[in-house]
């Protein structure tokens, strides 16, 4: 805060300073043309000539001189001084004071010039500054839609526009609020808004001083969420030349209290800007400009003016920041509603997807099933290792049948509302020793071995469905495994994850899958999940688990023969 | 797979579960290994039959036609400490978690392996006579595969090598030996050993591997301590060496 409130503060006391340097400088300008109009006249009353004209020499003079000073009262005391000095000067006796009949016709013709020059130079004048401001204004718009432009994301144009009204408003504290702080959802923005409070009054605190204020608001501003509008620009900007401007007052202590919020919330309602004195003793008043887009209220900008009022360009700059701003917030909500459109759509095609493969796999082994049992019902005298086999076969089916379900639930769980899990800290550790568990008891036929690091490493996740990851990844090695094959789970620390291998002996990945092994369907739009029953699609869920839980999942084939699968998990902790 | 014989006279058990087709096969199961079966398809039934036949255990679905098996448990478990193994086709964690915390002995998901659901119900059992006949610390030594914890000198050997435990390490093990065979939840087992106002399941989940360290010949693969995520750990009851109890669950 300390840079740029003391760069404030001295603009402040410059601009005293400021306006008596320009009152000398003119005054300085006023003497010099008149002493050159002098010595001008001195010189042709030397060489002789041009009698007729010497008063014109003056007249002239005060010309310029309400031409180029700023004011009329420079003109009219030139006037005043070339008509005395036409006086004393030209009109004969010379070098006396003689107020003959024709002194007070030659004042009033220099007033004359002098109050005709000075009008018609300050229309020009004001010609030009409205010319200036139109295309100031213009700059502005288009600087700041070039930004809004770039911005991608309601944050970042917010804090685009409290960085813009930071540089154009400074000193004035400023709080945006995105919605309305007294809606019960409203809660989210209540305790940054809340934290953020104590941010705009530390730095009062300890300045004491107005204009050191900004950093904390800003960062009020950050937080608090908010949006801006239309100023009617008249009516607030009456209302705030006539506020009075304490020196030295504590700004920002309104912002965010409670009776700020009922103020605000009432704003959200009306869409309408207007100011308030939130101490009725102190003239703390604050400005609210309300962002509107077809009568909806986007947001509110609230402007604290007790240190300085806002003058009519600042209103203007509002306005214009405001409008721009609702445009591009409402094109922000728009492109925001179509992303959660493309989301459901993608939603949507996973199920559809799942639904498809799901009930081809499902016929196969149901199948397989009915035909093996009703085998053994009708065929008597069946020999028993047939009988065996057929029985072993109906197992088989229905266990896979069981890990089928498993992971239709598992993707129910995950794409029920937006792919949000509920993550909690577990022991890594530990779901690798559940799984190896489960994963043994299911393939007897494979020998699967663990390791885990020395340093327990504590992952936040929903073990349940990191542990279908494993095992769906354990299954995938046991499939692709030679008998007794040796298949490899390994987890260990590769900060900032937990990272998870595991590896087997078996053919490796086939290079026509390489790229696309977590697609649950190949692009012709038929399932994956035909040519290697189920490991699509297993595949495919562990890719979406991981992924929901801001992890990466990788499948190489290994330099030694066989395949290996990593799976990264962000480490919890600070 | 029926070891030793494991009563003179038949063991009672009673079936709560709606569904005919489990109640066939279940009956068949264990009417083959020996015990005396007797099923009800509806809750109050249930918890009228475990009133009047006091059975042995209770197999109790969660799912019933009238009432949420876990209101027979707990109306059970309101005058009997018999056991009761909950089967239910409920995977969630927390549904476990409740019924354990509402005092199931143990908790089997459907599908189950035959075999996986013989094993704990002999653990079950072997539990119970044990506390019911030493009315204490199963005398003082419990032993499970290599391990041996001995309650009266405090000490704890693996494979014959003495193995060092801070005080809390040695208090977990211990509430872990005593309900071998039995799930114990997270919360269970902090408000057994740091009190009833103690919440973080942080501070077990430390403990937990380090005990694990310091008997598990592999940590990531533990014989003696078994974690059920999300729900608990379960120290083995299998007195003999190698050889996991539900192995057998794909023959």
């Amino acid at each position: 805060m300390g840079l740029r409130g003391l760069r404030a503060r001295y603009a402040q006391l410059s601009d005293q300073a400021e306006g008596w340097r320009k009152v000398a400088l003119n005054l300085g300008f006023t003497a010099v043309v008149l002493c050159a109009a002098i010595l001008f006249v001195e010189l042709l009353v030397i060489l002789n000539i041009g009698e007729s004209s010497r008063a014109m020499v003056y007249i002239l003079a005060v010309l310029i001189i309400s031409c180029v000073t700023p004011d009329y009262l420079y003109g009219l005391i030139a006037a005043a001084a070339a008509s005395i000095a036409c006086d004393y000067f030209v009109t004969e006796p010379r070098m006396v004071f003689s107020f003959t009949r024709g002194s007070p016709i030659t004042l009033l013709v220099m007033f004359g010039a002098a109050l005709l020059t000075s009008a018609l130079t300050e229309q020009i004048k004001a010609q030009a500054r409205v010319a200036r401001d139109r295309g100031r204004r213009w700059q502005l718009i288009s600087e700041i839609n070039e930004k809004l432009l770039s911005a991608r994301g309601a944050d970042a144009i917010i804090s685009l526009a409290n960085e813009n009204m930071d540089a154009h408003l400074a000193p004035r504290p400023i709080v945006f609020y995105r919605s309305d702080p007294e809606r019960a959802e409203g809660d989210e923005n209540h305790m940054p808004g809340a934290a953020a409070a104590d941010a705009v009054n530390a730095p009062n605190a300890v300045d004491g001083q107005s204009a050191a204020a900004l950093d904390g608001p800003t960062a009020a501003a950050n937080y608090a969420n908010g949006s801006a509008t239309d100023a009617p620009n008249g009516q607030s900007g009456a209302a705030c030349d006539q506020l009075a401007v304490p020196k030295g007052r504590a700004l920002g202590r309104v912002f965010l209290t409670e009776a700020e919020r009922r103020r605000v919330h009432r704003i959200f309602q009306r869409g309408k800007a207007e100011n308030y004195n939130f101490a009725q003793d102190k003239p703390n008043d604050v400005f609210y400009f309300p962002m509107m887009s077809n009568n909806n209220v986007l947001g509110v900008i609230g402007v604290d003016c007790t240190e300085r009022p806002l003058s009519q360009s600042d209103l203007a700059y509002l306005s214009i920041l405001t409008g721009q701003l609702s445009l591009a917030i409402e094109l922000q909500n728009l492109s925001d509603a179509q992303s959660r459109i493309l989301f459901d759509a993608e939603k949507e095609k996973m199920r559809s997807t799942l639904l498809r493969s799901v009930s081809h796999d499902l016929r196969t082994p149901l199948t397989s099933i009915i035909g093996a049992a009703g085998a053994i019902l009708e065929q008597e005298g069946m020999e028993l290792s047939v009988r065996e086999r057929l029985l072993r076969d109906i197992i088989e089916n229905a266990q896979w049948l069981v890990r089928m379900v498993e992971n239709i639930l598992t993707i129910t769980k995950i794409s029920e509302e937006s792919m949000a899990i509920q993550k909690t800290p577990e022991a890594a550790e530990e779901v690798v020793a559940q799984a190896v568990t489960i994963a043994r008891r299911r393939f007897p036929d494979n020998l699967i071995h663990a390791r885990v690091p020395e340093e327990l490493l504590i992952v936040p996740m929903d073990a349940t469905l990191i542990s279908q990851v494993l095992i769906n990844l354990l299954e995938n090695a046991a499939k692709n495994s030679p008998e007794r094959g040796m298949i490899l789970v390994d987890l260990r620390k590769q900060a900032p994850y937990a990272r998870f291998e595991i590896s087997d002996e078996g053919g490796g990945i086939p290079d026509e899958l390489e790229g696309r092994l977590f697609e649950s369907y190949l692009p012709g739009g038929e399932p994956f999940v035909n040519t290697e029953r189920g490991a699509g699609l297993g595949l495919s869920i562990c890719q979406t688990i991981v992924r929901a839980h801001g992890g990466q999942i990788e499948g190489h084939n290994r330099d030694e023969g066989g395949a290996k699968f990593v799976v990264l998990l962000p480490l919890g902790g600070d | 797979m029926a070891e030793e014989g494991l009563a003179p006279h038949k063991l009672k058990i009673l079936l709560v579960e709606d569904e005919m087709v489990i109640v066939h096969f279940l009956s068949t199961i264990l009417g083959a290994e020996g015990y005396h079966v007797i099923y009800a398809t509806k809750g109050e039934e249930g918890a009228y039959m475990a009133a009047s036949h006091r059975p042995d255990l209770l197999l109790l679905d969660l799912s019933l036609p009238d009432m949420d098996g876990l209101d027979v448990l707990k109306a059970v478990r309101a005058w009997s400490d018999m056991p009761i193994i909950v089967v239910s086709a409920r995977a969630e964690e927390r549904e476990k978690v409740a019924a354990l915390d509402s005092g199931a002995n143990d908790y089997v998901t459907k599908p189950f392996g035959n075999s996986e659901l013989l094993a704990r119900i002999r653990s079950a059992l072997r539990l119970y006579m044990s506390k019911k006949n030493a009315r204490g610390d199963g005398g003082g030594l419990f032993s499970a595969k290599e391990l041996r914890l001995d309650y009266v000198k405090r000490t704890l050997t693996v494979s014959g090598s003495p193995v060092r435990l801070t005080p809390t390490e040695y208090k977990i093990l211990v509430l872990l030996s005593q309900n071998a065979g039995r799930v114990l939840t997270h919360d269970f087992i902090i408000r057994k050993i740091w009190g009833p106002y103690a919440s973080d399941s942080q501070v077990l989940r430390v403990n937990m591997a380090n005990i694990r360290r310091k008997i598990e010949p592999n940590p990531a693969d533990p014989q003696y301590i078994l974690t059920e995520v999300g729900v608990g750990y379960r120290m083995t009851d299998d007195p003999k060496a190698p050889g996991d109890d539900c192995e057998h669950v794909n023959r």
